[in-house]
């Protein structure tokens, strides 16, 4: 039981009436993960991370967490999970303080005033503990969205969408709170979110989920550099560089300017590298590591 | 973990300006009537009461504290459901139209506790406007109209109740009230666990009351069968207690019907917000 995943999907099927919103989702995530949840709009990836959560029942499949079924220990699970669901919406006409204190209460924290002061603090919302939540702006609700969440010290946090409506700051704050909360306090993270950037630099393990299917699942770093990679080859004379390498036969994708996007296999890119020297054209810059952009467009254009 | 729920269910009905509505209401409605009936209201007993000053010798103050505490109960009792279910209507549809009823879900209690809590502070809100109704009708009536014999003018006749007499009925009174009011908080409840906007189950509770009342009271043989089941038919039964000698068997008969009604809404509620789909 104790090597057993900290979340385990299988087989997940889900259907509203006629609406089959999901067929076939399995993804595991183990502990001291920031697991990255992707998918186009209306993959699944809500669907599927409110069954986790038990805000909706699973027609089918299997979804274990912490060893133990969701559907029988519900509770127990749930005293370990901390979690915004898409945007966190309190009660408007209590301050900040007294809404964590709420939430905190019903998960069982310590709602003492140091500690709520202390979370407060932790999220960036120092000194804001008394104001009503009429007055937040979105980012600060984001960031009191956090707060519930990790009041009652959970292993396991799920953020969906968290960065969702917030400025560039807000998402570099949120990012580093995320990482801060893996690295510094070991909690296991899942991760969703429309931006493929953000899951790029923060998700070692992510699932990719389309039309209610897991299309794709493990660590970021394999899936990324998978034999099939798009190589960017910034050269001079591009034009010959391009002509040479169809002459070659050589997938060619793309060419933006001084920059040719093309398929190759990892094993072949140092001879690729040597042959473009060999033959004389100014090689600049090679960008091997495959972009989760791409890849994921990749996994969605092929269902 | 129960005992947080009904806590923090509390303190949210606390804080929000709606439900002070209720509260506010009563006082302005009770302090309205004590006004009127305190300039204009001997013309208006004088009204009640000619036809019976043929045969009979009133002596004494009949406008007093009591009959006071009587007519206010008996206009703003029909009333009072729409205070309530403001009030209770709203618990959890008005989360759900909020979207913190996601967030309450995903805590570490079950959806029974996180149902009953509401129930309970519910039923708490409820208690609190019927003991508010019974301080304004019974105490500020007696303040400012003073004690005396109550009399009560019933379908059966005139009783005349000595003062003495009158306290334990009103007090029993407000608990068969309470109990028509739980059964009406019960309801909008039950409603609001299948509506995602606040608006829907008030409404419809308001409806159901509106309906029900019209059913019996319609003299129409077709709903002799369910007339006296439907919880309407036993809201005023508090009015029972000031009759003489007290219809003991009628009064356990619409306690047990409003309790029965209780029950069933109550485990309509608990079926369905079990089984939600929580999806706002």
């Amino acid at each position: 039981m104790t090597n057993a995943p900290l979340v385990e999907v299988e087989g997940l099927t889900k259907s509203y009436g006629k609406f089959q919103a999901l067929h076939n989702v399995y993804f595991n995530v183990e502990k001291g993960d920031v697991f990255g949840f992707l998918g186009p709009n209306g993959a699944g990836k809500s669907t599927s991370l409110r069954i986790l959560l038990g805000l909706i029942r699973h027609d089918g499949g299997k979804v274990q967490l912490f060893g133990h079924p969701l559907g029988t220990h519900r509770s127990e699970i749930m005293r370990r999970v901390g979690c915004i669901v898409e945007k966190p919406d309190f009660y408007k006409y209590l301050s900040a303080r007294k809404n964590l204190e709420i939430f905190g209460r019903m998960a069982g924290a310590d709602v003492s005033r140091q500690k709520l002061e202390a979370m407060l603090d932790f999220v960036g919302l120092n000194g804001r503990g008394g104001d009503k939540l009429a007055g937040f702006s979105h980012g600060m609700r984001q960031r009191l969205g956090l707060a519930q969440a990790l009041l009652h010290e959970p292993d396991l946090i799920v953020l969906d969408e968290p960065t969702t409506g917030l400025d560039p700051q807000g998402i570099i704050d949120m990012r580093e709170l995320i990482l801060r909360l893996s690295r510094e306090q070991g909690k296991t993270v899942i991760l969703s979110s429309h931006l493929l950037s953000e899951i790029e630099i923060i998700a070692n393990r992510m699932v990719v989920i389309n039309k209610g299917r897991t299309m794709q699942f493990g660590a970021v770093s394999e899936l990324l550099n998978a034999n099939e990679l798009v190589v960017h080859l910034e050269v001079g004379r591009p034009d010959q560089v391009e002509a040479w390498l169809r002459d070659k036969g050589l997938a060619v994708m793309s060419r933006h300017d001084a920059v040719i996007a093309l398929q190759l296999s990892k094993t072949e890119l140092p001879a690729l590298n040597a042959a473009l020297v060999s033959a004389g054209f100014e090689v600049y810059a090679i960008e091997s590591r495959r972009k989760l952009e791409d890849y994921f467009l990749q996994l969605v254009n092929q269902a | 973990m129960f005992l947080q729920a009904v806590y923090t269910e509390f303190i949210k009905i606390a804080a929000k300006p709606r439900s002070y509505l209720g509260l506010a209401a009563i006082t302005v409605l009770v302090g309205v009537i004590l006004f009127a009936m305190k300039i204009d209201g001997l013309t208006y007993i004088s009204f009640i009461t000619a036809g019976l000053e043929e045969s009979l010798l009133f002596e004494g103050d009949i406008l007093n504290g009591n009959l006071m505490a009587f007519i206010i109960l008996q206009m703003l009792i029909i009333h009072i459901p729409l205070l309530v279910a403001l009030v209770t209507g709203d618990l959890i549809s008005g989360e759900a139209a909020m979207g913190s009823l996601r967030m309450l879900v995903t805590r570490p209690v079950t959806r029974t506790q996180i149902l009953m809590g509401k129930f309970t502070a519910g039923a708490l809100y409820t208690l609190l406007i019927v003991l508010w109704l019974g301080f304004m009708a019974l105490g500020a009536s007696t303040w400012l109209f003073g004690p005396g014999d109550l009399m009560v003018l019933n379908s059966d006749g005139l009783v005349v109740l000595q003062q003495g007499d009158v306290l334990w009925r009103y007090l029993s009174g407000f608990g068969v009230a309470y109990l028509a009011l739980l059964t009406i908080a019960t309801l909008s409840i039950t409603l609001s666990c299948f509506s995602d906007n606040s608006i829907g189950p008030i409404v419809t509770t308001m409806a159901v009351i509106i309906l029900f009342t019209i059913i019996g009271t319609l003299d129409v043989p077709v709903f002799d069968v369910v007339r006296p089941y439907l919880f309407t038919t036993h809201m005023a039964a508090w009015r029972s207690f000031f009759e003489d000698p007290v219809p003991y068997d009628a009064i356990l008969q619409s306690v047990i019907i409003l309790l029965a009604h209780i029950g069933v809404f109550l485990s309509v509620a608990l079926y369905h917000f079990n089984r939600k789909d929580i999806l706002s």
